[in-house]
């Protein structure tokens, strides 16, 4: 990076907030979608909107491009450093700014862990709803780039069910301040357009959220099955019975060995092929109607035991065990390969059963832990990525997975995002005119193409799609 | 207006025809539904082709273990209700009028209705859509999944835009379980003053309200009664659950639940589907939509009501206090009440939308207030971007858009 930039850069971010050494910019080569690494030219973190937009505008006066990072527990590829490029990072952005419990919203910056924030609102008898299973470390505002959900997402939405506001600052460096809560949007809805965006259109430096009362009771329930087909239609029983229980899970049994033989062992059964793990929240006589109406349909296909946690330490550990499932896959294999994809919600034994052939025919072995009553399949393969060839053969796996998924109608993401791990497959799920929108929307916000550059949308120039596979090698 | 000529293509194949068509000869289209809503958005200044979804009908898709439904944008809203609910689902928005709304035509007002404080905004119920571009391109934005971040969510932006990005022709949209047991609660009170207190205990003790509002039915200046009305809706355990916690915490609200069996249970069921249907004799009145955060309601409503009084209007107001809310039915309006209207409730915090203005109050007006949306010059590129040659009616939301 040209030295003159450098010193400008410190000269709006302090020295502190311009991470130039080697030694310090490695940690950012890569964000959880381990095997696709490039070591940024500077790291910068700067402390509110106003030194975001002094460095976007230094940045954008020397067209050098920009990745926005939160905690980099994003698993496509959204945060992985571009060639030639810098990386914003939020690590200094974690104030919570107002939590305004009469109108049950709370204004935080970018940095706020996820954790953090529901903890704050705990003291007010509120909670944020979205929980991705890094909680403890993603951020809000990663949350808000990739619209990140998790298991009571079935209940209560993504993370743009939740946003009522932003501040963001553009590609140029201009400040857009979008925070005041809108009924309805006056004008079209940026903030809607914004949540999921990637990185692509800013970046978002406060972040106005909803908050919800807690609920006076949750029951968490365990059925076990003896395979993992039973289990799929069960779930498949449950949405088509309208019932709305908070979280439908499904953890198999690869998965459960994992968790049992880590230090997340929850009491898992061993012996269950399939475990659904569910969950209701409200009065005592709502939750008991609608655990008292799953049962039977969990019976009827074949659930052998049922049984609900006994006390809220129980009821901990056994999402502690799911949450913490990925990390436990470190016993199976040193990398861990997660797939997301959506499939309808009447198809999911059909597309479990067929992700499984895939990694099968691929000797792979994959386990699947997933959120189950969104259609939301996660097949993980374990493996290991100095080995060349079992790496291609897990990225060959995946792309036949997201094959199988829209083939049946199904979509590439549901809560992981694009990145770069799927741009190659952005051809298949829309057509040349769908995509030609989407770039007019990017090169309205960045007409010069900047922001996280090489991730969701495949290179447009002309309508020309770009068929390079940016995970290397041709398609 | 008058001399605009109307096309109501059968498919969306002979939508893309038209359009091509206006754009070739450099024609400004007005999409239309059954037209329930024009008056949401502000004059457009040149239509030359109304393009009426009136005949795009059909449910394309609808699988009921699946909760999700796509419909084209001419179905209407009513007969997609009836259907759903055959198989126990619930369509939201719950809207006053559905025989006279379509599928595209509530997703292009960014309508949402009587259950927002239960299901949410109509934009949380969108999961993807087709739209005709300015360019007679059909884009897929969105999908048919309730989970899904593939892409950028165009939707959002066709939802509420009023037909300017482009001609909204079929919606996806997410279904919820259809209730059990609905329960309504109405209760006469003294002054709004207790109005909203008795609305905030029910919304501390229920959490199955589907709606919670408070009516003013007197003229400005006289005391009277003022009314809260309130839905719950759910499992009918948890139905009956509520109502008992309700009965404790609120008990001067009666309620009622299924079908009601006295002459004075009747009276209340007929003064509660009244208020559903807003058809009261201020309905036909134009409304002006105030919205602020929820604490700073009673604030708005104070103002607006000392505005009306101070230019001799006659006004009534159904506020839902949950979500920050007052519909002002509003009789007498002329241009200058209109600006003074809105200063009293800019100065409380509030934003407007006027609904329902007369042709010649609403021409030269913005009907969204005269504060740009925050992000305008953004929003006219992204319009711009969409549709370049201007074939869809521009200047219709706020800000010229």
């Amino acid at each position: 990076m040209d030295a003159r930039v450098v010193e400008e850069l410190r000269a709006v971010l302090g020295r502190d907030g311009v991470l130039a050494e080697r030694a310090r910019r490695t940690p950012y080569e890569a964000d959880g979608l381990a095997f696709a690494r490039c070591l940024p030219e500077l790291v910068l973190l700067p402390r509110d909107t106003r030194e975001t937009a002094a460095a976007l505008r230094v940045l954008a006066a020397h067209g050098i491009p920009v990745v926005p990072r939160g905690a980099g527990t994003g698993l496509s590829g959204g945060a992985t450093p571009v060639e030639g490029g810098v990386v914003i990072g939020t690590a200094r952005m974690r104030r919570i700014l107002a939590l305004d419990a009469d109108n049950r919203l709370a204004r935080v910056q970018a940095g706020v862990v996820n954790a953090d924030l529901g903890r704050a609102a705990a003291r007010h008898g509120l909670f944020y709803a979205p929980d991705p299973s890094s909680q403890k470390a993603c951020t809000i505002g990663g949350n808000v780039g990739e619209n990140s959900s998790g298991p009571h997402g079935f209940r209560h939405g993504s993370t743009t069910r939740h946003v009522l506001g932003l501040v963001l600052v553009t590609p140029e460096g201009d400040v857009l301040d979008l925070s005041r809560p809108e009924h309805d949007p006056h004008g079209y809805d940026l903030v809607g357009l914004f949540v999921g965006s990637e990185g692509l259109l800013g970046i978002a430096t406060e972040i106005t959220v909803a908050l919800l009362p807690l609920p006076p009771l949750v029951e968490t329930m365990l059925a076990l099955f003896r395979d993992l087909d039973s289990a799929c239609d069960a779930v498949s029983d449950l949405v088509a019975a309208r019932l709305e229980p908070t979280a439908i899970e499904v953890l198999d049994q690869l998965t459960i060995e994992a968790v049992e033989a880590s230090v997340l062992a929850a009491g898992y059964p061993k012996d269950a092929a399939a475990v659904l793990l569910l969950e209701s929240e409200g009065s005592e006589a709502e939750v008991a109607s609608t655990l008292g109406a799953i049962e039977p349909l969990l019976r009827a296909r074949g659930a052998f035991e049922v049984r609900r946690a006994r006390d809220e330490l129980e009821r901990a550990r056994l999402w502690a065990g799911r949450k913490g499932a990925y990390g436990a896959m470190g016993r199976v294999a040193p990398d861990l390969y997660v797939c997301d994809a959506v499939v309808p919600r009447t198809r999911l034994a059909e597309i479990v059963r067929v992700t499984i052939a895939i990694c099968q025919a691929r000797g792979l072995r994959v386990a699947n832990v997933f959120h189950a009553g969104d259609g939301n399949l996660h097949p993980n393969i374990p493996y290991d990525r100095r080995d060349a060839g079992q790496l291609a053969r897990v990225l060959e796996a995946g792309d036949a997975i997201l094959d199988a998924v829209l083939a049946v109608g199904g979509s590439l993401t549901g809560e992981h995002g694009v990145g770069l791990e799927k741009i190659g497959a952005m051809g298949r799920a829309f057509s040349p005119d769908d995509l030609d929108a989407q770039c007019r929307v990017r090169d309205a916000w960045d007409p010069a193409r900047r922001m996280n550059p090489g991730k969701l949308l495949p290179v447009h120039a002309c309508r020309e799609t770009h068929t390079r596979d940016p995970r290397g090698g041709a398609r | 207006m008058s001399t605009a000529t109307v096309r109501a293509p059968h498919s969306i194949e002979a939508a893309v025809a038209c359009v091509r068509e206006a754009a070739r000869d450099g024609a400004v289209i007005l999409p239309t539904g059954c037209g329930s809503k024009r008056s949401w958005a502000n004059a457009a200044p040149r239509v030359d082709v109304e393009l009426s979804t009136r005949a795009l009908t059909g449910v394309v898709a609808y699988e009921p273990g699946e909760g999700v439904i796509t419909a084209l944008a001419g179905t209407c809203w009513a007969e997609l209700q009836e259907l759903v609910a055959r198989h126990g689902h619930h369509l939201s928005p719950w809207i006053p009028d559905p025989a006279s709304a379509t599928v595209g035509g509530v997703v292009a007002a960014g309508q949402s209705g009587a259950d927002r404080l239960r299901y949410g905004p109509l934009r949380h119920h969108v999961l993807g859509m087709r739209v005709v571009t300015g360019a007679g391109q059909v884009v897929q934005c969105g999908g048919r999944l309730v989970k899904n971040v593939t892409g950028f969510d165009l939707h959002r932006l066709h939802t509420g835009a009023h037909g300017t990005l482009g001609l909204v022709a079929e919606v996806s949209l997410r279904l919820h379980a259809a209730p059990e047991v609905r329960a309504a609660g109405l209760a006469f009170v003294p002054t709004r003053q207790a109005g909203w207190q008795l609305a905030g205990e029910i919304l501390r003790a229920s959490r199955l309200a589907w709606t919670v509002m408070v009516h003013d039915l007197v003229r400005p200046g006289q005391s009277g009664p003022w009314l809260v009305a309130a839905l719950v809706a759910g499992p009918a355990p948890a139905v009956r659950a509520e109502l008992a916690a309700l009965r404790r915490d609120a008990p001067q609200l009666p309620w009622l639940c299924g079908a009601p069996q006295t002459e004075e249970e009747r009276r209340a069921h007929d003064v509660w589907s009244g208020i559903v249907a807003l058809e009261r004799p201020g309905a036909t009145w134009p409304t002006l939509r105030a919205t602020t955060l929820p604490t700073a309601l009673p604030a708005a409503c104070d103002a607006l009501d000392a505005a009306a009084r101070a230019q001799g209007l006659e006004v009534k107001l159904v506020a839902q206090p949950a979500l920050g809310v007052v519909d002002a039915w509003i009789r007498g309006l002329g241009p200058d009440s209109l600006a003074s209207l809105e200063v009293a409730l800019a100065s409380a915090g509030a934003r407007v939308h006027w609904r329902g203005l007369p042709d010649e109050l609403r021409r030269g007006q913005d009907i969204f207030g005269k504060a740009e949306p925050a992000g305008l010059a953004l929003m006219r590129r992204l319009r711009d971007a969409l549709d370049p040659r201007g074939t869809f009616a521009r200047g219709r939301l706020a800000g010229g858009l």
